[in-house]
């Protein structure tokens, strides 16, 4: 045991009160005051209680002291030798502790046994015996004020238990000698009582004070541990700074700072927090390069995820797989290259660990959905497709079959890809794709049967199967798998976008019927003439008058032409056309947003009559950036989440907007609710 | 379980002191005491509570402090003080952590207090402090006295003792306040007044005896355990059986102890039935339990030698510790007994 006895000054309730324990050096937490090295042990109380302290000229018992050299315990004499020291400053230690010139009380000794083992109940009764039996007896100041202390020591650690804090500063306040370095526990407990109080600075004083003045390792590092649960970072940090080299010459708190950093970035993967401060990162960042932790990787690999950085974070889910080729290596993995639109690698990472959980399967199935919808097709290897059509079967995907159907379907295969929408409308006889992937393919095989009878069953429900055949011819089978459900895509899709109605449109709708080859026109007849073809919904030609007139020297007509042909794209659906000509010329800031407004729109709109929901879904945040949603974009984006089956969003959304007596949400929400209602669970 | 065994002690005769030594008199014999304390403390200091999956309290500790004090044993008073001390005294009103497990961590399992433990304990020092010239018990007497001064109201023209601190009062409660008539311990008063005169002890004494005259519900004529005082009249707490139980048995032999509230008393004259002390349902009059151990059944036997000279039967004059509590309530019974009725234990003398 090691007693380091420093003055430490602590505020309490108005009471201030200095004290000193054992040795010379002093530190005073409250004031920086240094205390004289080498004084005596002294109690300094002012205006706070004081235990009883022996008196200097007492005659020391050392029953105690002999008792523990005669057990050959030579830490308890060192302890005990000091603790006397203290309380005796001028008490010279005798040189034979074992020489039979002190013999020691039996009873006494028994008292001690009692106190070293804890037992102060069994101490104090045992001195009421002995006096009982010998009524000239008195116990020695010494094991009174030891007893006093062993007692308030459990008492402080009980109180603190039942998270009485007041008590615990109180018994602290009363009994100093607690306050050492043999005893860091006591401190803790100190220090959470002041904290838990209001009293924080307090509180880090007493942290402070232990790594000043307390040397082990292990009780330094916890403390470290301790205030990080009761602390807010910014007030560790000058506590991390009294940081010193640890045995292998690293900082000895490089384990807590790895641990805060990889507190902060948990804190941003649960949205507590958008982002974590760099020094954090870049820590973590450096360790896990050296130490290939697979668990500081994928959190890494998270993070950059979370911060919108596939390309890295399929970079440390790399390492993951390297350092621990596992489940939860892999699902990082897939889901960093789901992001960077990369599913045939994802799909071929999660290939070996698809059947270890229920997400994985999901994950799997997505990515082979995206494989699978890919455009231009890809032509998968046998092993490749294989293996999807095994998990298709076996989760039963309907998703999954129905891509399955569109891929038979794109290489003129139009029998399989029955037999995969046939499957999918089993699995999901809600979904609205399914059906319309079997409508499509049995009418290229001129099954007019089974498209009647889709027709007939689907026609209240889908404005493209009910009107399949009326206006268009069946699909060629190159064409991009469509796949939409409610009829108020095609609704808004022929919505043309929002235009600004300023005198520069000009042109009429009679002046620009005739067609004019645009290179014969000047930048500004142009520009005239494009507004004016806007005009007659001709957005095609529209776009080539409004690229001549981006050759014009005038900033304001480039500027206009711009802007008209970004809208040009927009109405031609063309929408990542849009962004570019939307940047080829400087825009007002309000166009700039009309324009971003219209292009994700667009974008969203193409994503979901495709089937890529999640595209639609991304296209739908980015737009509400700019603008909020109206009924018909919420209830698309509701529609969104329930095809990629994230029903209880679905539903929250569909059900708010069926508040407002908006009747296409009022559909969905009972088709959400009737399908939520037939999952099992 | 462990308990601490006293060695083979002395047999010493009754009713008379037991030990000389500047010692006060003690009516306990040290066979009874050391026999209590084989089956109910353990080494630690610690009042086991038998009947109650062996947990200890804050009214146990009291009970062994105070029965230790009667006992003139300062050792085992010692022992039972440094455990109260340093595992229940830690609240930070200064008043005692009610109960504890030993099979718990922390074993504190509910830091709310019970004033009549703090009452019993405060009440135990105080003596302890007195008859033994010990002014650090005194002291701690006087902190804790203090303290359960705030555990007094006034309700309905009365001065009144909370249970606890937390739970009872008008604004913990929808009934509230709910109070619990054997909290009323009336032999501490007189010593609580002269620690702390400026808190009205003698009054919360005359308002526990107005209570038990309010609170003879009818048709049983017996106190609930726990009553409500928010309505004009007093009615059994919710939540709590409406019945006059365990709690509520002790409070003729507080009453007896003190030497007050004949009256009263005779309220408890015919508790149950004449086949002995029962719980009984306060509103219906049903018995719901017969208490048959020894302890209890001395409680109607003193009560019927105190108010009819009817002799203590023989085989109840003897301490037959059954369990935790009837043993403590016996105890406490034939201290006062052989202290200040010996003519209930005359005839038939051993």
């Amino acid at each position: 045991m090691k007693l380091i006895g420093l003055p430490l000054a602590l505020a309490l309730g108005g009471c201030v009160l200095a004290y000193t324990m054992v040795n010379g050096q002093s530190f005073d937490a409250a004031f920086a005051a240094k205390d004289t090295p080498g004084e005596p042990a002294v109690q300094i109380v002012a205006q706070a209680p004081t235990p009883a302290a022996p008196a200097p000229t007492t005659k020391v018992d050392e029953t105690a002291l002999r008792y523990f050299a005669k057990l050959g315990d030579t830490q308890r004499v060192e302890a005990e030798m000091a603790r006397l020291k203290a309380l005796y400053p001028d008490w010279v230690p005798p040189t034979n502790l074992l020489s039979n010139d002190y013999v020691p009380d039996a009873a006494v000794e028994h008292i001690w046994d009692l106190f070293n083992q804890g037992d102060f109940a069994g101490a104090r009764a045992a001195i009421a015996e002995k006096q009982k039996a010998d009524p000239s007896f008195t116990p020695s100041p010494d094991l009174l004020h030891s007893l006093d202390l062993g007692e308030a020591s459990a008492r402080l650690r009980n109180a603190s238990d039942a998270g009485q804090y007041q008590t615990v500063i109180t018994i602290a306040a009363n009994a100093p000698e607690l306050l050492t370095c043999a005893n860091v526990d006591a401190m803790w407990r100190l220090a959470e009582a002041f904290i838990k109080t209001d009293a924080k600075q307090r509180g880090l004083d007493a942290y402070t004070y232990i790594l000043t003045s307390c040397t082990d390792p292990a009780e330094r590092l916890a403390t470290l541990q301790k205030a990080m649960v009761l602390l807010d970072r910014v007030d560790i940090e000058p506590l991390l700074a009294l940081e010193k080299p640890g045995a292998d010459g690293a900082g000895e708190f490089t384990a807590i700072r790895l641990d805060l950093a990889r507190n902060a970035i948990a804190a941003v993967l649960s949205g507590k927090m958008p982002k974590a401060q760099p020094t954090d990162v870049t820590l973590l960042q450096t360790s896990a390069k050296q130490t290939k932790a697979a668990d500081d990787l994928r959190l890494l690999g998270w993070y950059a995820l979370n911060q919108k950085q596939p390309s890295e974070g399929r970079d440390w889910f790399e390492m993951a797989m390297t350092a621990d080729p596992s489940m939860l290596s892999a699902h990082g993995m897939a889901v960093a290259l789901l992001d960077l639109k990369r599913p045939g690698e994802a799909e071929a990472v999660l290939a070996d660990y698809r059947d270890d959980s229920e997400a994985l399967t999901t994950l799997y199935l997505t990515a082979a959905a995206s494989l699978l919808a890919v455009q231009p097709v890809v032509d998968l290897t046998p092993d490749v497709l294989s293996r999807i059509v095994e998990e298709t079967m076996s989760a039963k995907s309907a998703a999954t079959a129905q891509e399955l159907g569109w891929y038979a379907y794109g290489f003129g295969q139009p029998q399989t890809a029955i037999a995969w929408f046939k499957l999918a409308t089993t699995w999901d006889p809600s979904s609205e794709p399914s059906a319309y992937g079997l409508l499509v393919a049995s009418d290229s095989i001129k099954d007019t049967a089974t498209v009647q009878e889709i027709q007939h069953a689907w026609s209240s429900r889908s404005a493209r199967i009910a009107n399949f055949g009326k206006t268009t011819s069946t699909r060629s089978p190159a064409t991009p798998p469509a796949s939409t459900g409610p009829p108020l895509v095609q609704q808004i899709a022929t919505e043309a976008p929002a235009r600004q109605t300023s005198s520069d449109t000009g042109g009429n709708a009679s002046s620009c019927s005739r067609f004019v080859p645009p290179e014969s026109l000047s930048p500004a007849q142009a520009l005239k003439r494009a507004w004016c073809l806007m005009d007659l919904a001709r957005p095609t030609d529209a776009a080539a008058n409004f690229a001549r007139a981006l050759q014009s020297g005038s900033e304001t007509v480039r500027s206009d032409a711009a802007y008209g042909q970004s809208l040009a794209f927009v109405r031609l659906g063309l929408a990542t056309d849009a962004a570019v000509a939307a940047a080829s010329a400087p825009q007002s800031e309000a166009r700039v947003i009309q324009l971003q407004v219209d292009i994700n729109t667009q974008t969203a709109l193409q994503a979901y009559q495709i089937g890529d929901y999640r595209r639609a879904l991304v296209a739908l945040d980015e737009r509400a950036r700019y603008a909020p949603e109206q009924n018909d974009l919420l209830t698309l984006r509701a529609w969104s989440y329930f095809h990629i089956k994230r029903y209880k969003e679905s539903e929250q959304i569909f059900a708010a907007v069926a508040a407002t007596g908006y009747a296409p949400a009022v559909e969905g929400l009972n088709t959400v609710r009737a399908v939520r209602a037939a999952q099992p669970r | 379980m462990k308990l601490f065994l006293l060695g083979a002690m002395a047999l010493v005769l009754l009713p008379h002191a037991v030990e000389a030594q500047a010692m006060k008199p003690s009516f306990i014999a040290a066979t009874e005491w050391a026999d209590y304390q084989s089956h109910f403390l353990a080494e630690d200091g610690r009042i086991i509570d038998t009947g109650n999956d062996n947990i200890s309290h804050s009214e146990g500790q009291g009970y062994g402090m105070l029965l230790a004090v009667l006992a003139q044993d300062r050792a085992a008073f010692e022992r039972i003080w440094s455990f109260t001390q340093t595992e229940l005294m830690v609240r930070d009103d200064g008043l005692a952590a009610w109960r504890w497990e030993g099979d718990k961590t922390p074993h504190v399992t509910d830091p709310n207090n019970a004033s009549d433990g703090d009452t019993l304990i405060a009440y135990a020092l105080a003596l302890a402090g007195q008859d033994w010239d010990e002014p650090e018990k005194t002291q701690a007497a006087t902190r804790m006295v203090t303290a359960l001064g705030t555990m007094l109201i006034q309700q309905s023209g009365l001065t009144l003792l909370l249970p606890g601190g937390a739970g009872f009062s008008a604004a913990d409660r929808a009934d509230g306040p709910v109070v619990n008539p054997s909290y009323w311990i009336f032999e501490a008063y007189p010593v609580f007044a002269k620690l702390t005169p400026e808190i009205d002890w003698m009054g919360l004494s005359a308002g526990g005896l107005t209570l038990l005259d309010r609170t003879q519900f009818a048709p049983s004529g017996l106190p609930a355990d726990w009553i409500s005082l928010a309505g004009d009249k007093p009615k059994p707490a919710a939540d709590f059986p409406a019945e006059f139980g365990y709690n509520n048995i002790r409070i003729p032999i507080y009453l007896m102890r003190a030497k007050t509230g004949d009256q009263q008393l005779k309220a408890f004259a015919h508790i149950g039935n004449e086949l002995g002390l029962a719980r009984v349902n306060v509103e219906t009059g049903a018995i719901e339990e017969r208490l048959d151990e020894p302890g209890y059944r001395l409680i109607q036997a003193a009560i019927a030698c105190t108010q009819n000279g009817t002799p203590i039967p023989p085989e109840l004059r003897a301490f037959s510790p059954s369990s935790y509590y009837a043993a403590t309530l016996q105890l406490l019974l034939l201290d006062h007994l052989r202290r200040d009725a010996a003519r209930c234990l005359a005839e038939d003398k051993p």
